[in-house]
């Protein structure tokens, strides 16, 4: 409290170094906390894909030729059978989603033959399982309608409403999707509630039964499905990743006769891998990308720090006699390093958390510009001011801001404590 | 009490080198109030300095209560400038952005052990002493100049020093003011027993001190 008093009347005699300083702080911890928010949607739980602690991702296989086809090397995603030899019900998974790749727009029409651009997905039973999606109405489709291949869909809310008015009325009803010539209907057996597309694997608007694609018959050495298996606990990285490798050999037999085999970097992958490195195509590790990411964030806490340095060691000069007169009633070296930067502290928080608070105004601002799908049909990214709020933010933050304050006052603290009493004083007799 | 063997100044620039105190031996008895005399520049404040542990001889030992201070660390000479050193500066040197409660709290501040409660009420015994415990949430700026050296001798024996150390206390008040603050320091002498060292050109004041110190170009005179 004492040095939050001492730093407000500072401030009123010296009122554009505070606002210089704060606003300052406010810019560095904005670029910061964006960044940060930006890299921690990737990775934090977020509803439906609230286990994502738990998710080992199989990526994309990967495929080298051998003998007459040597030199020849596929990435593509699994055949359904091959995901499934590989994956399915593997020790310590308690439930596997099978998805297919990329989630594309289609002209979908309901019962009065509005048509409109929806996102689709085809899915196995096991994704309703591994994501936690809020049924607004109806259900997910079961195993047994899932294997008797029935033509049925789960629906977003937000189409519910477009295609039918309202959520409630959606289920029983029927919908066309312009890609499955001839055009046979698929009747809405659930509806859920809108998925951020930051959400990304588990992101559509409306989701299908592979088995009612004709999916699960493809038996070609490249296919066209991904999976991600909800481990029954976390850390499960390394006995799923063995028995993995075991079946890849059997796999690999039959692929010999092709002279193709499977070659990984990892897989199964966890969060953090398949969000980073899988964009770039495992050219970089995760921790190389964290290397970036990291020398990124500590630009730019040096940039201000050296602006702030400047104004505090002027601020500093300023009250040199009262420095001279603290250390001669006992204020020692390191008491007066400490009580500097406890003072500046606060003002850095001040001015982080001015930047925290506005760029969580500016992401949720900004969502659907930051985090739309291109490609897609949703109308926004569907990423409320809740999912950015996350207590992990404001622990970011204290930690910029002491970091900051470190870097930016830490110098002029040091060399105030130097100082001799005497000169600073101005001599007693001054 | 205070012991000066041999002490010597030599400040040095690129270009000059000053002997500030030259062979200063000096012994000042517990309880004694005593006055240095001599022209500017002739060396009394960095005496003063150097007894207050506030520069380094550079030569020579200084003692204090048998506790030769040459040995200490800064840490050392900087608990004992708290616990034992108490001082009055010419400009008062308050802090202008402390009221007068927490400007003479302040050597209280650093000292470990006593309550927030406890250090407010020894600021507010001491301020009744020097006569200011009606202007206790006063800032610096709005205080009279004899005020100010009040509340600044509140702040040097608000620690209960043994030793109070000033640099001409009345040089920047007028007669009267002056007056008032010498009052102060001779009933801290008397009443509590504490050893005054006072920097003066004021030959009346002095004279009313039981020993008058003199100093010429650094050297001991009388």
């Amino acid at each position: 409290m004492r040095y939050i008093k001492q730093l407000w009347r500072e401030l009123r005699s010296a009122p554009l170094f505070g606002i210089v300083t704060i606003a300052g702080t406010a810019l560095s911890l904005f670029l910061i906390m964006v960044a940060m928010m930006m890299e921690n949607v990737k990775v934090m739980p977020l509803a439906p894909e609230s286990n994502r602690a738990r998710f080992l991702y199989t990526g994309r296989q990967k495929l080298t030729g051998i003998e007459n086809n040597e030199g020849r090397t596929f990435e593509t995603p699994y055949p359904y059978r091959t995901i499934c030899e590989l994956f399915d019900s593997i020790p310590g998974m308690e439930a596997f989603a099978i998805y297919s790749q990329g989630c594309r727009p289609q002209m979908v029409w309901g019962g009065d033959r509005k048509q409109f651009m929806a996102d689709f997905l085809e899915v196995n039973d096991g994704f309703w399982k591994v994501f936690d999606f809020t049924f607004l109405a109806g259900r997910p489709f079961t195993t047994e309608e899932y294997v008797s291949e029935a033509r049925l869909a789960v629906i977003t809310e937000e189409v519910a409403r477009r295609m039918f008015g309202s959520v409630d009325g959606a289920v029983g009803h029927e919908i066309t999707i312009n890609r499955f010539p001839p055009y046979q209907p698929f009747k809405v057996v659930g509806v859920v509630r809108d998925v951020p597309t930051v959400a990304d694997t588990a992101y559509g608007q409306i989701w299908l039964p592979l088995t009612a694609m004709g999916r699960t018959t493809d038996d070609n050495i490249t296919g066209s499905v991904n999976g991600v298996i909800l481990a029954d606990r976390e850390g499960r990285r390394e006995e799923v990743r063995a028995e993995y490798l075991r079946r890849r050999e059997i796999v690999n037999k039959r692929l010999k006769e092709v002279n193709m085999q499977h070659y990984d970097l990892g897989a199964p992958y966890l969060v953090s891998e398949f969000r980073t490195a899988m964009w770039n195509g495992f050219r970089d590790s995760v921790d190389m990308d964290k290397v970036k990411f990291y020398t990124m964030i500590v630009i730019l806490l040096l940039v201000p720090a050296i602006n702030i340095s400047n104004m505090t060691q002027s601020r500093l000069r300023r009250r040199i006699k009262e420095i001279g007169v603290r250390r001669a009633f006992g204020c020692t070296r390191g008491r007066m390093i400490r009580e500097i930067l406890t003072e500046n502290f606060f003002l850095t928080l001040a001015g982080g958390v001015v930047g925290m608070l506005a760029s969580l105004v500016f992401v949720w601002l900004s969502a659907d510009y930051l985090w739309s799908n291109y490609d897609g049909a949703a109308s926004g990214s569907f990423v409320s001011i809740a999912t950015l709020l996350d207590w992990r933010i404001a622990l970011y933050t204290i930690g910029a801001c002491f970091v900051l304050n470190i870097l930016s006052n830490g110098v002029p603290a040091w060399r105030a404590a130097r100082l001799n009493p005497v000169e600073a004083i101005g001599g007693l007799q001054k | 009490m205070i012991k000066l063997t041999d002490v010597s100044k030599l400040y040095r620039t690129s270009e000059i080198e000053t002997l500030a105190l030259e062979k200063v031996n000096l012994e000042i008895n517990k309880g004694e109030f005593v006055s240095v005399m001599g022209p500017s520049g002739c060396g009394k404040s960095t005496l003063l300095n150097i007894i207050g542990l506030l520069d380094t001889p550079t030569t020579g030992v200084v003692e204090i209560d048998g506790i030769k201070t040459d040995t200490l660390g800064d840490a050392s000479k900087t608990a004992m400038r708290n616990a034992r050193l108490g001082f009055v500066f010419q400009s008062f040197h308050l802090i202008p952005s402390l009221n007068v409660t927490d400007n003479v709290e302040l050597p209280l501040i650093y000292r470990s052990g006593i309550s927030a409660s406890e250090r407010r009420e020894r600021v507010r015994e001491v301020l009744e002493r020097v006569g200011l415990s009606h202007r206790m949430r006063h800032m610096p700026a709005q205080l009279s100049g004899g005020q100010c050296q009040r509340v600044a001798i509140a702040r040097a024996i608000v620690g209960n020093p043994d030793i109070i150390l000033a640099d001409e206390p009345t040089g920047n008040l007028d007669t009267r003011m002056g007056a008032e603050v010498m009052e102060i320091l001779h009933r801290l002498n008397k009443e509590d027993g504490r050893t005054v060292v006072m920097v003066t050109h004021n030959e009346e004041q002095a004279r009313d001190t039981e020993r008058i110190i003199r100093f010429l170009d650094g050297r001991q005179i009388g």
